[in-house]
């Protein structure tokens, strides 16, 4: 087989795989074996979960903080693992697991002696303080990466607001009860789910949410369930203008449409009345005080159509309820998944606390080492001292305060790099996922391994230099002598 | 509610043409890098260290275009 034949096979399998992985997978294999990958809930806010842990009991939570102790246990076994190696931080000739890990300290100690001076503050307080950063924020980046984390979630009744889908009901009948959500088509991103959806699903699974439901927003003529009884000489026609609803509506009895319920539709029901029933027959009165609470039940059903004939004291469903444990279907309960682990850096919460910790550190440092005059870097007071001997001393006033903006500005850069950076990456790793099933998504992994690793390094050398420039003092220092003239 | 769902796609798409800078900034970056390991190839791997620390600089502007749209999208 010549070079030019072989390169022809090759280039015909890469076709063959690239047409299996991009469309045979989303598009034939996992619908037919009915498995979808659903486009994630997107939200900013880190979502909250309610678990039921064993010994614990029941906690409320939100999936960010799981993360973020994702992450502490992580820098909490490098440390383990290197008090380990080093006996107990004895062992005087490493082998080869300290030597790693005092390399990486060696080499975090080498960019703080680049760019700060090697005294105590430095030594004791800023080398710690930026190295635990890095650590920190490499084991919540890199922590993310691992299968499971923002993937496996609990199910659970869809807000308002988020897209989900609903219980599979043939699945239903094969798992004995547990939770198999239907995805029926490929890149289907889900139902919207009203406030209303959610109240429907929650009340199925929660009689203490139905009755709160019942209290605070049950509302008579939207919810509750609206029957009619049939008085003389009433029509459907005249019933249903009466009520303002469709004669259609009155004749299937309220059922959702479409047209995987039309075989229910010839089990509409009418009900009779606990009245009606004993003035047909007096003997039924045992019989008619139970059923009072029968609705959507068994007996006394009767099929209306345009041609039944309405007897008095019949009693006619309008509509069904719409929320309430009878009242859900298969179809409107939707339900989505919420990730137990979520990246630490995706919360706001987290970025935004550690650069205002970088930020009191970095005005810690300056008031250590300078005192007082450290707040000349914004309001030059020296530059105004000596305004009569050097009248440009009012543009180092001026630049001194736009010092304040720049710091207020080192606080958003820092927080908002961290989080864009990571939450757009798991972002595009999840939508990527949807898109493609397998393969392609690994690709993005690889971007995060490397976007993960330089957010964590460049947010502890901005805190660093920060620190670093906040110490040293201000030009106008060196003029001391001339201040006191 | 389409309306509202349409402007929404409209401002994020707005908001990504701030992209376009940092792109053009990192293109510069790495300009100078190549020119600087051109004349010095030894000193490639500062060069390197420092580009790579200008990079992610310059890529925070894109991304603070990139949280604006994302606020505009599921936030707003």
């Amino acid at each position: 087989m010549t070079t030019n034949q072989r390169g022809c096979l090759t280039l015909l399998g890469m076709v063959l795989f690239g047409i299996f992985i991009c469309a045979g997978i989303p598009f034939i294999l996992l619908p037919s074996s009915s498995i979808g990958v659903t486009l994630p809930v997107i939200t900013v806010p880190g979502e909250p979960l309610h678990l039921f842990l064993p010994i614990i009991g029941e906690i409320e939570t939100v999936n960010t903080v799981l993360g973020m102790l994702l992450a502490d246990f992580f820098v909490l076994l490098f440390a383990l693992l290197a008090w380990r190696a080093s006996k107990g931080w004895t062992k005087e000739v490493p082998g080869r697991g300290q030597g790693a890990m005092e390399a990486l300290v060696e080499g975090l100690w080498g960019i703080t002696k680049q760019m700060a001076p090697n005294t105590p503050p430095v030594r004791n307080i800023l080398f710690p303080l930026m190295a635990t950063i890095f650590f920190f924020l490499l084991a919540a980046n890199w922590g993310k990466l691992i299968p499971g984390v923002e993937s496996v979630g609990l199910i659970h009744c869809a807000h308002e607001g988020f897209s989900g889908f609903p219980r599979d009901e043939i699945a239903l009948q094969n798992t004995s009860g547990g939770y198999q959500l239907r995805v029926e088509t490929p890149l289907n991103a889900g139902y919207a789910a009203s406030h209303l959806a959610y109240e429907q699903c929650a009340s199925f699974k929660d009689p203490v949410h139905y009755a709160d439901f019942i209290v605070h927003e049950l509302d008579p003529f939207r919810d509750a369930r609206l029957t009619h009884v049939v008085e003389e000489g009433d029509t459907l026609a005249s019933i249903a203008e009466a009520w303002n609803v469709e004669v259609e509506e009155i004749v299937a009895g309220g059922l959702p449409s479409g047209d995987k319920y039309e075989q229910y539709e010839s089990y509409a029901e009418v009900e009779f009345s606990a009245a009606a029933l004993l003035a047909l027959n007096p003997n039924l009165q045992g019989m008619a005080e139970g059923a009072e609470d029968d609705h959507g039940g068994g007996h006394g059903e009767v099929v209306v159509t345009e041609e039944t004939p309405l007897v008095a004291g019949q009693e006619v469903v309008l509509r069904e309820e719409l929320v309430g444990e009878d009242a859900t279907t298969i179809e409107n309960q939707i339900y989505v998944v919420t990730p137990f682990f979520r990246g630490a850096a995706t919360d706001l919460n987290l970025t935004i606390g550690l650069s205002i910790i970088s930020f009191i550190a970095i005005q810690a440092f300056g008031i250590g080492t300078l005192g007082l005059n450290y707040f000349q870097k914004f309001i030059n007071v020296h530059a105004l001292g000596t305004i009569s001997k050097n009248p440009l001393g009012a543009i180092d006033f001026i630049a001194g305060l736009f010092e304040i903006v720049s710091e207020i500005g080192k606080l958003v850069s820092l927080s908002f790099r961290l989080f864009g950076a990571i939450f757009a990456g798991g972002l595009l790793y999840a939508v990527f996922l949807f898109l493609f099933g397998a393969v392609i998504p690994l690709v993005i992994l690889g971007l995060e391994l490397i976007v993960g690793g330089a957010q964590a390094a460049v947010f502890s050398v901005l805190t660093l230099i920060f620190c670093a420039q906040a110490m040293v003092s201000h030009v106008h220092d060196d003029e001391h002598g001339e201040a006191h003239h | 509610m389409e309306l509202e769902i349409g402007l929404k796609a409209v401002g994020a798409g707005l908001a990504m043409i701030g992209a376009m800078g940092p792109g053009i900034g990192i293109g510069l970056m790495v300009q100078g890098a190549m020119q600087g390991i051109g004349r010095n190839p030894d000193a490639a791997g500062q060069i390197q260290t420092n580009m790579i620390l200008g990079i992610v600089f310059a890529e925070a502007v894109a991304i603070y275009a990139l949280v604006v749209a994302l606020i505009i999208l599921f936030v707003l």
